[in-house]
């Protein structure tokens, strides 16, 4: 089961790299719009808000087809609002499919995340019944259909004295509390999914709520010009009397009435019911065996000096800062172990070293790249590479589904003693998020006389850990705690974002970088490097907080 | 080559965009043309008949003191007997019990009969199940009714017709005035 559902996933990924690689040739990374998928929904959301107030000042639900004709009739405003509405809720639907298919891909489906992912699939399921009642208040022929198809399914339960589906035979008038109450869900429904996105992103540190200005505007265009151009028309009134012969139906919310009309209603809850459980159970089936999760971070209080960078840092907000009870004045960093997810980009933060993964502070990573640079001995024309698993630089990592990174070799994601392997003949010194590595291992390849170091990050919106390529760049270039030192050559280093499938983009950039090198001339290694850790734990008491 | 991308650019997000529209309002055929249907939806009360009879003296001796008494008594739900036939062909024959846990909350007949479109004979009948020795018939004992409707129909494509009670609680016939 778990083995399938890998290889499930490394398919999903694949897929997803080729579909990214595509649109960042066209829209660049900084707009690619699948990058920004939820930040597009929320956007959306925020439009479908704005419009629906026009439109419910028009709306009436003693007479729905008829005001929503009239709306229709509006042919400067209302015509291509309510089009917009519609549009928008379409776009909603497919941003949100985006948006889950790339955390599952990504295996971003369990652990601390486990409430992002249930609480996702309440906005999704939320949203699917928004469009629902949507679709009933303009009571045409696909209102008629969903309304009928609605009640044949309640009707099976046995919650009603009367079945549903006689509200819509033409026995009596449809009472206007059905369309009131349609109405209600209409507005009630949306409103409570900001109450959910606010549980949705509540373990996650500055959220991107919302694309950049140019893919903001860009989509919001799109949409109008498509709503002025080609305006949602009218179907005819729903009629009991008469069978429907056609209808004009939104797959993105009634993709499933053409499959569930022709089976019984038992049938559709137990197909629903699975598939919803099969969702619902994704973060215990998505999980790697126990034996492959990664470790939280730990920190040693000895160490810490209380500089809040790495609380600042964490993606998750899984680190608080706490009183120090061993004598020292000042606080130390916590870790909450059920909100870290295992990223590393803490001890990246870390000047002195005093926090991290296990296998991933800085200290580890240091004893890694000593190994590496025994094991590869570049020489002074050499390029290494440091590179996400994730990403480009993760050889085979597309195939490997990326869960297989440990830090426990060498470096190179290879076995300890075992040459790292290579990308275009250069050595590549793995990490599992461009966000872990510390910059003293860059500092040492540096000074260790390595030709160049090219640094390879997946693209900042692209990052599993939502923000490891931001804060090492920021460390590399804009003195961000701990900070690259001044004394390193910059001119030897190089900083790429390439995702998994970009071996192109990353080979260009690599041969580009050689070029400048050779104009560089040989670099020098020095004979003994002092990294000047912060502080030793033996220096200080043994004892902890 | 940037102005090739650029182009390339917009072109995809035009064509995604026009995707959108498109998915958005597919022509959906929903029922062949040729048909025509005849719906029934009505409800009617299932009272129960309370039957009392003596106790008789076995069964008296049989019980405590206290509960001792002379008679008992006990409800009979209504059970109805649904017959439908089109076209003198018989479709449906079933009994149908009240709801509720007692079985005495009203029944309700809610069907769908899809043939083409045409001239028709529907012959509904919906009576009351006698219960056990309900001398005098069991309509007047309960105020039960039996509903009858035998109708020719010519139906027009893609006409619904529908068999419900009338103001005066019989059967009738309702269709959209042409
Ligand atoms: C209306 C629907 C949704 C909206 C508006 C929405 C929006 C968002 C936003 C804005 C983020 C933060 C992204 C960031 O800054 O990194 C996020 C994260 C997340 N979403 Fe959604 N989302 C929706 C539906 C879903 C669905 C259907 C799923 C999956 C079933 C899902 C799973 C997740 C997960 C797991 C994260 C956390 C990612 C991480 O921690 O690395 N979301 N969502
Ligand atoms: S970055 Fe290091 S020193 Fe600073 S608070 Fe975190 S653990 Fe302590
Ligand atoms: S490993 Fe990542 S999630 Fe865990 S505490 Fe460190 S920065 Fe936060």
């Amino acid at each position: 089961m778990r083995s399938a559902a890998a290889r499930l996933r490394s398919l999903c990924w694949g897929l997803l790299a080729r579909a990214d690689r595509f649109m960042n040739r066209l829209y660049s990374s900084r707009y690619n719009p699948l990058y920004h998928s939820g930040a597009i929904v929320v956007l959306l959301l925020i439009v479908l808000l704005l419009t629906g107030l026009y439109l419910l000042f028009f709306y009436r639900i003693g007479e729905p087809h008829a005001s929503v004709a009239r709306i229709t009739d509006q042919a400067w405003l209302g015509r291509w609002i309510r089009s917009l509405h519609r549009y928008g809720s379409d776009a909603a639907v497919v941003a949100v499919a985006i948006h889950a298919f790339r955390l599952f891909a990504q295996g971003r489906s369990w652990g601390p995340r486990t409430l992002a992912w249930l609480s996702g699939l309440v906005l999704l399921f939320v949203l699917l019944v928004s469009g629902w009642t949507g679709y009933v208040m303009v009571w045409d022929v696909q209102a008629q259909l969903l309304a009928v198809e609605g009640a044949r399914w309640l009707d099976v339960l046995p919650i009603f004295s009367e079945p549903l589906g006689r509200a819509f035979v033409g026995e009596q008038a449809i009472p206007a509390a059905f369309f009131f109450l349609n109405l209600f869900l209409h507005v009630a429904l949306p409103v409570g999914m900001f109450v959910i996105l606010w549980i949705h992103v509540s373990r996650i540190a500055r959220p991107g709520l919302l694309p950049p200005r140019g893919l903001l505007w860009g989509s919001v265009a799109l949409l109008l010009a498509l709503s002025v151009l080609w305006p949602i028309g009218m179907d005819p009134s729903a009629d009991a009397f008469r069978i429907p012969e056609r209808a004009a139906l939104d797959l993105f919310y009634a993709f499933w009435l053409p499959l569930t009309r022709h089976l019984p209603a038992g049938a559709v809850w137990v197909l629903g019911l699975s598939l919803t459980g099969v969702a619902l159970a994704a973060p215990l089936w998505t999980r790697p065996a126990a034996a492959q999760r990664p470790e939280p971070s730990a920190v040693d209080a000895r160490l810490c000096t209380g500089c809040e960078q790495c609380y600042l840092d964490c993606p998750y907000e899984a680190i608080a800062m706490r009183e120090r009870t061993d004598g020292r004045e000042g606080v130390y960093a916590v870790v909450d172990r059920a909100l870290c997810v295992s990223c590393g980009i803490c001890a990246a933060s870390c000047a002195p070293m005093g926090i991290g993964p296990p296998g991933m502070t800085g200290r580890d990573q240091l004893e890694r790249v000593r190994e590496f640079v025994r094991l590869v001995d570049p020489g002074p024309r050499d390029v290494v590479l440091v590179g996400c698993a994730r990403g480009a630089a993760g050889f085979d990592a597309l195939a490997a589904g990326a869960d297989a990174f440990s830090p426990a070799g060498d470096g190179g994601g290879a076995p300890a003693g075992h040459l790292p392997g290579a990308f275009d003949g250069s050595r590549v010194f793995q990490i599992p998020c461009a966000g872990n590595v510390h910059t003293s291992v860059i500092e040492y390849l540096v000074r260790a006389g390595v030709g160049g170091v090219l640094i390879v990050a997946c693209h900042p919106r692209d990052c599993w850990s939502r923000e490891g390529p931001r804060w090492l760049e920021e460390r590399m270039y804009h003195d961000r705690e701990a900070e690259l030192k001044e004394r390193v050559d910059r001119k030897r280093l190089r900083l790429v974002h390439a995702s998994a499938g970009e071996d192109r983009e990353l080979a260009a950039a690599l041969a580009e970088f050689r070029e400048s090198l050779r104009r560089l001339g040989s670099a020098e290694a020095e004979s003994e490097i002092d990294l000047e850790l912060e502080c030793e734990p033996a220096e200080l008491q043994e004892a902890g907080p | 080559m940037k102005r090739a991308r650029a182009a390339l650019g917009v072109v995809v997000a035009v064509l995604l965009t026009g995707g959108i529209g498109a998915l958005s309002q597919v022509p959906y055929p929903v029922e062949a043309a040729g048909q025509a249907w005849i719906r029934l939806s009505w409800r009617v009360s299932a009272p129960g008949i309370e039957e009392c009879r003596a106790l008789t003296d076995a069964e008296l001796s049989d019980l405590p003191i206290h509960m001792r008494r002379d008679t008992v008594c006990e409800t009979q739900p209504t059970v109805y007997r649904l017959h439908i036939a089109l076209d003198d062909r018989a479709v449906e024959e079933t009994l149908i019990r009240g709801g509720g846990t007692r079985r005495d909350q009203p029944i309700h007949v809610y069907r769908e009969l899809r043939t083409r479109a045409g001239a028709h004979r529907v012959a509904i009948r919906l009576t009351p199940e006698p219960i056990g020795n309900a001398a005098g018939g069991i309509e007047a004992r309960t105020g039960a009714p039996s509903l009858e409707l035998t109708q020719e129909l010519e139906l027009a494509d893609g006409e619904v017709a529908l068999v419900t009670r009338g103001p005066d609680g019989g059967l009738e016939v309702r269709r959209r005035e042409p």
